[in-house]
């Protein structure tokens, strides 16, 4: 999407909350070189399946062998696991590296060469103990001290990662101890009680690689994931094959995977089609979606955490006084922006940051919905016209905005700018992101909701676009991330979200959903993830 | 009374002349007549009429917003029949006016004109656009200017050509030894025996320019986003090509049948103009 001409550079990407979906992780789960996490979200919903999927579900037990063909936008960076941010390098790096916790799809931390976890001294410090009897692919022993060079790697301020940004405020270089060859020590800034979903999969460049790891992964891919890369080619795509010595006993069924690059999104939907590749790594709802139940093509969906913040700029007119901004909250048509934006798989958000598949996530604050009569009652009769900033990846969230508002009498001033633009200048004064009077930010699913409340809402949020300042919302997140029992932080996250759906600096429509599509007459186990992670050791052949 | 035929070439000409001009003229009253004409507001949204494949209620159907094809493609004509007729014009005023210069002139000019037109030719004319829409930004007069900058070269050398031709010819020699001024014997002598050339570029870039505004809205360059352009309809609705293809073939067709409008009417000049 020609998105193509108007990329941000480098060091401008490293000041995105997210990202779309090819570039940067997803339509649901992107991240910018700066997005905190690409977390993953998922409910205890069901995965939606069609009759072909059905017929997988009830396949024989899983067989072994067989090579998974799946298709996937080109990188356009490297391949690197410290600075990866885009979808398809992740996916790569997923299967041949392993995290020390994997981040389910429905939100739970499973242990991977973490075997156990635990807090000391009030969240302040943790402590992991490692997996025993791992080995790198080169046959290097996983020990403490690799985890440890992992994330001094990490919190490299050189090191111009993602994870970077994950770690502020809460993990500093120098926190990161060994005791004993399978133990390590995280020593925090501060408590904080989620810290396991920041050295989880959820922190997505937090692979454990080895000591010694000196970059260029593609030409030295040591890991301790289900599968080894044999070859890897930009033009055409990567070869994997099984890790005959991974440390989950019998996994992974498959013999290989082969990734073909498709840089246009009709050439990967046709191929699979076609039958030229089994299955889609990031697949777009609204492609896929017309293809349930027809034929072979099975296509798996979850919720996501990720958001597009329809942000107010609360220190300006008109969006200073609180009944404009609840005004254009109650304009919105909630569910139809999640049909034509989301194919009607997302959740609907009411402007407040605890998505539902959150646990904390306040269930007693009633939905907001369209209504028009207290729009004209907020308004007063004011005649209410505003500019609304945006990038291209949210033009149709923008287009859809505008035809809403302007079904009552709310007319918007589209200002599109290239990314590029959107997102440069300077964070202090004057980037249109952040400075305008109202804009768009696509904002990559995050695991925890902190990640979205500290940058976003907090008062001098390094992200704070609405310019909104909160005393008794900024005391409610210092103590939610304190919290150390479900209680504790159930009642935080309400002061936190009732604020928010009150005063509305940002309005939250709609949370992302997330879905993967393959042939489900050829293989059984691909599923989509949040974040459109990749974990296929479990996928086999049918 | 009997009809008496025309020669067939003729009479295939003034079919041809016909159905070109009668493609113009319907797409020219589309774009003046649209709102009177379009069964809905091209920009309305219904989500629960997304994809809507043509038929009753949605002659052409609806697209990922819901927004009525029929509608848009109706609304479409305007945007571009603002800026190819513009562009054209000033395309070939400005590249008569240098061929003729240039070719009357002749020696140092013509050698330093030429080679100026030559540099502006090589230069790939989507970069430039890229360029001055950056700099300038979106708009219709920032289309008119750069497809109008593209068609000059072209028009100047053809204008040229002929010029070289007519300078030649004994009655523009009279016209010197008469003392005519070179001004003079541009507007007077020359022009009007050049005048079929150039007749005969506006009518030949008026499709290409048709073509341009086209392809600048369909790479983001040109009409405002939900603008419903034929090209930003081709561009926005080209990924659903699978799942709701009426999207796409709507503003395609469009453009399709005004273009060749334009070239039949313009054929069927030539050759009329050739014939004389």
């Amino acid at each position: 999407m020609p998105r193509t001409l108007e990329l941000p550079d480098q060091d401008t990407l490293s000041r995105l909350p997210g990202l779309s979906r090819r570039l940067f992780l997803g339509g649901t789960g992107a991240a910018a070189l700066t997005a905190l996490l690409a977390a993953c979200g998922a409910d205890t919903t069901p995965a939606t399946s069609t009759p072909s999927a059905a017929r997988a579900a009830v396949s024989a037990a899983p067989k072994r062998g067989g090579v998974l063909r799946v298709g996937t936008p080109p990188p356009p960076t490297k391949v690197d696991p410290v600075s990866m941010y885009d979808g398809s390098a992740i996916a790569i790096v997923q299967l041949v590296a392993d995290y020390l916790i994997w981040l389910d799809k429905d939100f739970k931390l499973v242990p991977r060469l973490a075997e156990k976890w635990e807090s000391r001294d009030g969240g302040k410090r943790w402590v992991f103990t490692l997996r025993q009897g791992v080995k790198f692919s080169d046959g290097t022993p996983l020990d403490a001290d690799a985890v440890k060079a992992t994330f001094d790697r990490l919190l490299d301020p050189k090191s111009k990662s993602a994870a970077l940004s994950a770690f502020d405020s809460v993990l500093a270089r120098g926190g990161v101890n060994v005791s004993g060859p399978s133990t390590v020590v995280f020593t925090l800034e501060r408590p904080f009680s989620d810290f396991p979903y920041l050295v989880s999969a959820g922190n997505y460049n937090a692979v454990i690689l080895k000591k010694d790891h000196a970059g260029d992964f593609t030409k030295n891919p040591i890991g301790t994931g289900p599968f080894l890369l044999r070859s890897y080619d930009l033009s055409r795509g990567a070869s994997l094959v099984r890790n005959p010595s991974h440390w989950r006993e019998g996994r992974p069924y498959l013999d290989g995977i082969e990734v073909k690059f498709y840089a246009d999104d009709q050439a990967d939907l046709l191929a699979l089609q076609s039958g030229e590749i089994d299955a889609q790594i990031l697949s777009r709802a609204q492609l896929v979606g017309p293809l349930k139940g027809a034929g072979d093509i099975v296509v798996d969906q979850v919720p996501a955490t990720a958001l597009t913040a329809f942000t107010f700029r609360v220190d300006q007119p008109p969006f200073d006084r609180k009944e404009v901004r609840q005004a254009v909250a109650y304009a919105l048509d909630r569910p139809g922006l999640n049909a034509t934006l989301y194919e009607g798989i997302g959740a609907l958000g009411n402007d407040h940051l605890f998505a539902a598949l959150f646990p904390a996530a306040p269930a007693d604050i009633p939905q907001r919905g369209k209504d028009p009569a207290k729009v004209a009652e907020l308004l007063g009769g004011q005649k209410l016209t505003f500019p609304l900033t945006f990038d291209p990846p949210t033009k149709d969230y923008a287009l859809a905005l505008q035809a809403q508002l302007k079904a009552v009498g709310i007319e918007v001033t589209l200002d599109q700018r290239t990314s590029a633009d959107f997102y440069g200048g300077d964070q202090e004064k004057d980037t249109p992101w952040l400075f305008s009077t109202a804009n768009l930010v696509g904002w990559a699913g995050r695991a925890v909701p902190s990640q979205f409340i500290i940058p976003m809402v907090k008062s001098g949020g390094v992200w704070n676009g609405s310019k909104y300042a909160n005393a008794a919302l900024d005391a409610a997140a210092d103590a939610y991330d304190a919290a150390t029992t479900d209680t504790e932080r159930k009642a935080q996250a309400e002061i936190i979200a009732k604020a928010l759906n009150e005063d509305v600096p940002v309005v939250i429509s709609v949370w992302g959903g997330a879905v993967r599509a393959h042939n489900g007459a050829k293989f059984a186990g691909v599923a989509a993830h949040p974040s459109n992670y990749v974990d296929f050791s479990e996928v086999h052949a049918l | 009374m009997t009809a008496i035929p025309l020669p067939l070439p003729r009479r295939r000409f003034g079919v041809a002349l016909a159905v070109g001009a009668a493609l113009v003229a319907a797409w020219t009253v589309v774009a003046l007549l649209w709102p009177s004409l379009a069964p809905f507001d091209p920009g309305a949204q219904d989500p629960l009429r997304r994809f809507a494949a043509p038929g009753a209620g949605h002659l052409l159907g609806t697209d990922q917003f819901g927004r009525d094809t029929f509608s848009r493609m109706l609304a479409g004509a305007r945007p571009v029949l603002q800026v190819a007729p513009l562009a054209t014009v000033l395309g070939v005023l400005l590249g008569t006016a240098i061929g003729l210069v240039a070719g009357t002139l002749g020696g140092l000019v013509d050698e330093i004109v030429m080679r100026l037109l030559d540099a502006v030719a090589v230069f790939p004319a989507i970069i430039a656009a890229v360029l001055f829409v950056a700099l300038a930004g979106r708009s219709v007069t920032v289309m008119v200017l750069v497809i109008a900058g593209a068609f000059t070269p072209i028009v100047a050398r053809s204008v040229r050509a002929a010029t070289l031709v007519e300078r030649e010819k004994p009655y523009v020699e009279a016209a010197r030894l008469r003392g005519e001024r070179p001004w003079a014997l541009m507007g007077r002598e020359i022009l009007p025996n050049v005048g079929t050339t150039v007749l005969v570029e506006a009518t030949s870039r008026f499709g290409d320019a048709i073509f341009a505004a086209a392809t600048l809205s369909f790479l983001g360059l040109g009409q405002p986003p939900g603008s419903p352009d034929w090209g930003a309809s081709v561009s926005d609705n080209r990924v659903w090509l699978q799942i709701a293809p009426w999207t796409v073939l709507a503003p395609a067709l469009a453009i399709a049948s005004l273009v060749v409008g334009i070239a039949l009417v313009a054929d069927a000049l030539r050759a009329r103009w050739e014939a004389s």
